[in-house]
C-alpha cells in the first residue's frame, strides 16, 4: 500500500494515519473473503465501493487518483524491476523474473 | 583521543554482578585487554543500577533531566552533530566471500577488517568504563529468542538497551553456564565520534558485531537493525524462520473478531504509526493493537505463519508526532522515556516540529545542537531524524499477547513505500510468489533516516536492502 500518493499541486491525495484503518479493514475483508475487488493488470484493486469511505472529505475525482493504474508510469516501473533486478546479478530467482514477464504481458493485453 | 566518556566508580553492588559463563568471561577479558577500559561495569538491570547510571549521565552531560511535571522521569541526549543517521554507507558485512554478503550489502573481507577495527580499538576506552549489556531478544519463552551481550563505553547506548530490550540478569540466566550456547557478541566504542573512524561492521559466522566512532541509535543499540535484521537474516536462513522489517499489528472487530498483519515499509514511511493505529469515529467498536512497530521474527508452524517482535521498546522518529497522528505515541512518550535530538524549552520540557497540529510552538527554545532558537531562526528546532527511545509498556494499546512465546498468527502481509505517483492506495497480489515479487520490486522516496540524498525511488526489497545478510538477496526472496 502507498499512503502517499500526491495529485495536482504535490497534495497527498489520502488522508492517512486513523483513516488507514479504511484500508486495513479492505484487507482484513479480503483475508475472510467478505469484499469485492476488481482485477487489474497489477493485482486486485478494490473497487470504488469496495473501500468504507463513508464520512470521508475524499472527493470522486482524488478516489480515482488514488487508484489508478498509469500505463505509461508503470512502463517506467516495469523497466526499472528489470534495471533492479539486473543489478543484482545473477542471484534473482527465475520465479520473479517469470512473474515480471507475467507483468509486462498483463500490461500488453 | 579526547576522553568523552569519561570512567564511573559506582559504589559497591552496583556494576559488580558478573555473569559466570566462561565463555562471556574470557571473551570481556579480552575486549578489556584491548581496549584498555579503567574498569569494567556488569549490568544487570535492576532498578537500583538504572538510577545510579542515570545520575551519571545527568552528570556527565550525556543527558539532561527534563521537566518532571511535564515529562516524569525522562531524559534528553544530544547526538554529536555529525552523527544523527544510520550509516549505510559505513556498514560492512563481512563474510568469507562477497557473494554471501549480498549483492545489496558492502563487503569487507573479515580478517582484514578484525585488523582494522582491533587497531582502531586498541587502548580506545582508557579512562573510561567498559559496560557489559546482557540482553535478549524476543519473548522470554520464545524458541526464536536470542541471547546478546554488548560491550559499550557509552552509558547512553547502556540505558537505551535497557528500554530496547529486555536487559539484564533474565539474559544471564538463560544463558547459564552452556559453554557452547549460541549468543551474538556486540563491541561498540565511541571512539572520538569522527565520521572518518566510523564502522558498522557485522560477521555473521562469528556471530559478533563491531561498531566504532558513532553514538547514534541504529549504529549502536546493536540489538537492533545489527543482530535482530542484519545477523538475524543469516541465522534465520540458517535455522529456519524469518527475521524481517515488519510491524506487527492486531485488528479485532466490534464481533470480537481478531486477525494480525504484518507490514514492511522502509524506514520513516509511518510504520509506528500504523501499528499504533486508531480508527476513525466511523469504525466505532474497532481496535487495533501493537506486537511491534520495527522487527518481526517468523516462522511457519502447523501451515501457519506465527510472528513475534523482539524488541521491548520503541525507537522512533519525533517531528511530525502529535496528538493528531498519533495519540497512542504521544501517550508512549509522555513518561519514563529518552529523547535524543529534539529541542529543549526553557520549562524543561521537549519540543519539536509538528508537535502542536495548529503549527503553534514556543517562542525560544535550545535547538538538537544546544543553540538558542526561535520561530525566526532559519534551522530546525528538532533533527528530523530525532527519536525517542520508549519502554512498549508506555503503549496504551500494546497487544496482550505481546509477550507470548509462540508468537502470534499472521493473516495478510502488507508492503508499502513512500510513492509520490504510480502505486495506487492499495492492491492485493494474485497469489504467494506474485506476492513475493511485490515485496522483491517495493521502492520508496528516501528520507533522512538513512544519510544519503533525499526524495529519491530508491528500490528497498522486503525494507530490508540495508538489513539482510543473504548469500545473494535471490536466496531470501526465495524463502519468502
Amino acid at each position: 500500500m502507498n499512503w502517499f500518493r500526491k495529485g495536482e499541486g504535490g497534495k497527498f491525495l489520502w488522508p492517512g494515519f486513523g483513516d488507514n484503518m479504511r484500508v486495513l479493514k479492505w484487507i482484513i475483508d479480503r483475508c475472510e473473503g467478505s469484499n469485492g475487488a476488481l482485477k487489474s493488470p497489477i493485482g486486485w484493486l478494490p473497487g470504488l465501493h469496495d473501500l468504507d469511505l463513508a464520512e470521508l472529505d475524499l472527493d470522486r475525482k482524488s478516489v480515482d487518483e488514488l487508484l489508478e493504474i498509469d500505463h505509461e508510469d508503470w512502463k517506467k516501473e516495469l523497466a526499472e524491476h528489470k534495471k533492479f533486478f539486473d543489478s543484482l546479478g545473477g542471484v534473482v530467482p527465475q520465479e520473479l523474473t517469470n512473474q515480471r514477464e507475467q507483468l509486462a504481458a498483463r500490461f500488453a493485453e | 583521543m579526547k576522553n568523552i566518556a569519561p570512567a564511573i566508580s559506582p559504589p559497591s553492588g552496583i556494576g559488580d554482578n558478573k555473569p559466570a559463563n566462561h565463555v562471556v568471561l574470557d571473551w570481556v577479558h579480552e575486549v578489556e585487554l584491548l581496549t584498555k577500559p579503567e574498569n569494567v561495569f556488569w549490568c544487570d538491570g535492576s532498578d537500583r543500577e538504572h538510577q545510579y547510571l542515570l545520575q551519571e549521565a545527568v552528570r556527565q552531560n550525556v543527558l539532561i533531566k527534563l521537566n518532571d511535571q511535564k515529562v516524569p522521569r525522562s531524559y534528553l541526549h544530544r547526538s554529536n552533530p555529525n552523527d544523527v543517521a544510520r550509516v549505510e554507507q559505513f556498514t560492512f558485512i563481512c563474510t568469507p566471500s562477497k557473494e554471501e554478503a549480498g549483492p545489496t550489502n558492502n563487503w569487507s573481507e573479515p580478517a582484514q577488517t578484525y585488523s582494522k577495527l582491533h587497531g582502531l580499538l586498541k587502548g580506545a576506552m582508557r579512562g573510561r568504563s567498559l559496560f557489559v549489556v546482557p540482553y535478549i531478544m524476543g519473548p522470554p519463552d520464545s524458541p526464536l529468542t536470542k541471547v546478546g551481550f554488548e560491550i559499550t563505553d557509552s552509558i547512553y547506548v547502556v540505558l537505551s538497551m535497557r528500554i530496547m530490550t529486555r536487559m539484564g540478569a533474565i539474559a544471564v540466566k538463560r544463558l547459564g553456564h552452556d559453554l557452547v550456547a549460541e549468543w551474538n557478541r556486540g563491541v561498540h566504542s565511541l571512539l572520538d565520534v569522527d565520521p572518518a573512524r566510523r564502522f558498522i561492521c557485522h560477521f555473521p559466522q562469528d556471530n559478533t558485531i563491531i561498531s566504532v566512532g558513532s553514538g547514534y541509535g541504529g549504529n549502536v543499540l546493536l540489538s537492533k537493525k545489527c543482530l535482530a535484521l542484519r545477523i538475524g537474516s543469516y541465522l534465520a536462513r540458517k535455522q529456519g524462520w524469518m527475521a524481517e522489517h515488519m510491524l506487527i499489528l492486531g485488528v479485532e472487530s466490534p464481533e470480537g473478531k481478531k486477525h494480525y498483519v504484518a507490514a514492511a515499509f522502509p524506514s520513516a514511511c509511518g510504520k509506528t504509526n500504523f501499528a499504533m493505529l486508531i480508527p476513525p469515529k466511523h469504525f466505532a467498536g474497532w481496535k487495533v493493537t501493537t506486537v511491534g512497530d520495527d522487527i518481526a521474527w517468523m516462522q511457519i508452524r502447523d501451515g501457519r505463519l506465527f510472528a513475534v517482535n523482539p524488541e521491548n521498546g520503541y525507537f522512533g522518529v519525533v517531528p511530525g508526532t502529535n496528538y493528531k497522528s498519533n495519540p497512542n505515541a504521544m501517550k508512549s512518550i509522555a513518561h519514563d522515556l529518552l529523547y535524543t535530538n529534539v529541542a529543549l524549552t526553557d520549562d524543561g520540557d521537549v519540543w519539536w516540529e509538528g508537535k502542536d497540529p495548529d503549527g503553534s510552538g514556543p517562542n525560544h527554545a535550545i535547538d538538537w545542537r544546544g543553540n538558542d532558537w526561535t520561530p525566526d531562526s532559519k534551522e530546525k528546532a528538532a533533527h528530523p531524524n530525532s527519536r525517542f527511545t520508549a519502554p512498549v509498556r508506555n503503549n496504551p494499546v500494546l497487544d496482550p499477547d505481546f509477550e507470548k512465546g509462540e508468537g502470534v498468527p499472521i493473516s495478510a502481509i502488507i508492503f508499502g513505500g513512500r510513492r509520490s505517483n504510480t502505486m495506487p492506495l492499495v492492491f492485493q497480489s494474485f497469489d504467494w510468489e506474485h506476492g513475493v515479487y511485490l515485496g522483491a520490486t517495493m521502492a520508496s522516496e528516501t528520507t533522512a533516516a538513512a544519510t544519503g540524498a533525499v526524495g529519491q525511488v530508491r528500490r528497498d526489497p522486503m525494507a530490508m536492502l540495508t538489513l539482510a545478510i543473504i548469500s545473494g538477496t535471490g536466496s531470501q526472496l526465495e524463502n519468502a
